[in-house]
């Protein structure tokens, strides 16, 4: 169905995990959908992969910290009052071009902190709630797993069978054997068979986290984009949002953008949907002010941009004495470890946290350090230790729950534009004391882990300050509209056409990659959507 | 910057020498190896500094330093026998000296040099080449898979029973 008189609809911000599975379910179920986008697409011919200074543009110009690309369509964020910078790319597929596709699903515990242990909040919703979604996301994007995991619910067969242990996997399960602790190979939002088209199966090549050049790595705009085009979306590319305007009645009526060149563009709509992430989306409801609504849109309660959450992450690297050849295989296709999952108060804080256990890098990577950035010695010493470091190491992610605090919030900065002079965000984040302990206790496990399994030398880097993967919790749903932005479809309290999708819905955030449930969540509120639509826009 | 005759964008040709002669103490040669100044490291630092302006000020200290501490190690006046780097023309021990000191002095400056010149040496084909097959670039070809997955490694761990809380 076609935009009519120039109304979508629907109108999407953001083309990455949320905005696409949105944009793909509601031009399913026949509504007009249009998704504005403020960057490209991005040829994956064009991924560094293949070049010789394939690790020089990882670090720089393909970074994953948008401070340091300083593409066109990026925007900056004031980082000087957090220990903890932000990561994130704006294209068609978003962040899942620049991510390793670890794909666990939150677990029944993860909606009920309160209850469980007093802190934070419970969601408005339960994972049973959630688990069709999370079904019909998997089916749809293809990913990688293994039934029958005690640490988990039950769940359908997954689409494509893990990757046996190579060198690295062996290493770590014979750490982990000899401690007796749970793992499991890990979920990946990857195929090793076949899935979807026009896309290739992995071929091991190792960094996933540049984005993958041959379609195997399950991103948005290799799985919802086509098909969601096919069925009618307009998508519009490189569309900045500046802000999303409102009528007599404090409904939203569409946005307001620019495109390339500058020039100021409107899209009207029934209903909006923003699907930008944990910083974006409160950014352009701050930005979006009006009589009606001064101190930003759908912000009566005062908790846009409040309680952010990271998941906090500390790295551990063991170096062996034997060969591993550890930058071998996707980064988040290995194993993973929950025995430290649930709260123990025992340890000292409450909620808990994952290791992951990660790969190596490749020939520059080894020689500026690794994961954990020690220099390997210039001189006459640097090529016996490159030697022993390169293929020698594995590094473990320990992965913390985070909790929501008031205090760590996204502001808009008095000073720091974008390319089109829009007001940029300031993140203020204070990593807290629980959050500080259950990094210093995953550290000694995963140095348990390393010393079990035989490694010579550990290198630890807590908290790691490139690790704002996961951007949770700034425009949190809830039942009370004074302590949450949206209800529990996503529909925001104060504006009922405006939907919030992406991260930023969280109330809490486990101890574990959140981009299966953004998109579980995404597609529950596009299913309540296309039910509700005739009350929604009216 | 304008171009230069000899290629260079930043760096005059005395920067140049002297930072050839560090780079082939920070990366020396070994074996089949070159060092990180003769396998033309300082070519690829001047590209760096082009590209990205903010560099310059660490680099440009570092190299300024290391020639103002050679020319204290040294009886010959700046420029003597043709020499465009002090630095350059000391002995291997001496080198080393100095650049410890700047080290010492100039601990962020010279911290960016050496990541600069580790990038360029470990992304220049030729050195991958010598580094082995596993040195290359990870794709058109990635690497063979592993055999499948055996699900009977998983059964000490399935027989712990639900770790999971149905809350």
């Amino acid at each position: 169905m076609s935009a009519q008189d120039g109304v979508a609809d629907v109108l999407i911000v953001g083309a990455g995990a949320s905005g696409a599975a949105v944009a793909w379910s509601l031009s399913q179920a026949g509504l007009s959908v249009v998704c504005l986008e403020q960057g490209g697409w991005v040829d994956p011919q064009s991924y560094p992969h293949s070049r010789p200074d394939w690790e020089h543009h990882r670090a720089t110009d393909f970074a994953k910290d948008p401070n340091v690309r300083q593409r066109p369509e990026d925007y900056p964020v004031n980082v000087d009052r957090t220990p903890i910078v932000p990561l994130m790319f704006n294209a068609v597929g978003g962040s899942t071009i620049h991510w390793s596709g670890h794909f666990p699903r939150f677990r029944p515990s993860d909606f009920r902190v309160h209850s469980l242990d007093g802190v934070a909040d419970d969601w408005p919703l339960t994972y049973w709630d959630l688990e069709p979604y999370y079904e019909q996301n998997d089916a749809m994007i293809g990913v990688t797993g293994l039934n029958g995991d005690p640490a988990n619910p039950p769940r359908q067969p997954r689409q494509s069978p893990p990757l046996g242990l190579d060198r690295a996997g062996e290493v770590y399960v014979r750490g982990l054997e000899q401690l007796g602790w749970h793992w499991w190979p890990s979920d990946c939002a990857l195929i090793t068979v076949p899935h979807g088209d026009g896309r290739s199966v992995c071929n091991n090549c190792g960094p996933c986290d540049m984005g993958c050049p041959i379609g195997a790595m399950s991103s948005a705009h290799v799985t919802y984009w086509p098909a969601a085009l096919d069925q009618g979306v307009r998508l519009v590319t490189h569309a900045r949002v500046r802000e999303i305007t409102v009528d007599a009645d404090g409904c939203a009526a569409g946005a307001v953008y620019y495109d390339q060149g500058g020039n100021e563009h409107r899209q009207a709509a029934r209903v909006v949907v923003l699907a930008g992430n944990g910083v974006g989306t409160p950014r352009l409801l701050l930005n979006s002010t009006s009589p009606r609504f001064p101190n930003g849109l759908a912000n009566d309660s005062g908790l846009v941009g409040r309680n952010l959450m990271f998941h906090p992450v500390a790295f551990v690297s063991g170096v062996f004495p034997e060969r591993i050849n550890g930058y071998r295989g996707p980064d988040g296709l290995l194993i993973h470890c929950q025995e430290f999952y649930e709260t123990d108060r025992s340890r000292g804080f409450v909620r808990g946290l994952q290791l992951q256990f990660a790969r190596d890098v490749g020939p520059l990577g080894t020689a500026l350090g690794s994961f954990t950035g020690q220099l390997l010695p210039w001189g006459a010493d640097h090529h016996r230790t490159w030697r022993e470091r390169f293929g020698h190491a594995l590094t473990v992610a320990v992965m913390v729950e985070d909790l929501p605090e008031l205090h760590n919030r996204v502001t808009l900065d008095p000073v720091l534009r974008d390319g089109h002079g829009i007001a940029a965000p300031r993140v203020e984040y204070t990593l807290s004391e629980n959050s500080q302990r259950a990094l210093d206790f995953g550290v000694a496990r995963a140095t348990e882990v390393f010393e079990a399994a035989g490694a010579h030398t550990v290198f630890t880097q807590s908290p790691l300050r490139n690790s704002g993967w996961h951007l949770m919790g700034t425009a949190r749903m809830g039942d009370d509209p004074q302590h949450s932005v949206t209800d529990r479809w996503g529909r925001t309290h104060d504006v009922p056409n405006l939907f919030i999708v992406d991260g930023s819905l969280f109330v809490t955030c486990a101890p574990i990659n959140p981009t299966s449930t953004i998109q579980a969540l995404a597609l529950r509120t596009a299913d309540w959507l296309a039910n509700n639509f005739s009350e929604v826009a009216s | 910057m304008t171009s230069q005759a000899d290629g260079y964008r930043v760096l005059t040709a005395a920067q140049q020498a002297t930072l050839t002669a560090i780079q082939d103490e920070l990366v020396p040669p070994e074996g089949e190896l070159p060092g990180a100044g003769e396998s033309g490291g300082a070519a690829a630092v001047d590209g760096y500094l082009h590209a990205q302006p903010p560099l310059r000020t660490n680099v440009l200290t570092v190299l300024a330093a290391v020639d103002a501490s050679a020319q204290a190690h040294t009886a010959e006046p700046p420029g003597a026998a043709g020499r465009t780097s002090p630095f350059a023309a000391l002995s291997a021990t001496a080198r080393v000296a100095v650049l410890r000191a700047v080290e010492t002095e100039h601990p962020e400056p010279f911290r960016t040099l050496v990541e600069l010149t580790y990038t360029a040496y470990y992304t220049n084909p030729a050195i991958q080449a010598l580094l082995g097959s596993d040195a290359q670039p990870p794709q058109p070809h990635g690497y063979p898979p592993p055999p499948p997955f055996d699900p009977r490694r998983l059964e000490r761990v399935k027989q712990r029973g639900q770790l999971w809380l149905d809350a």
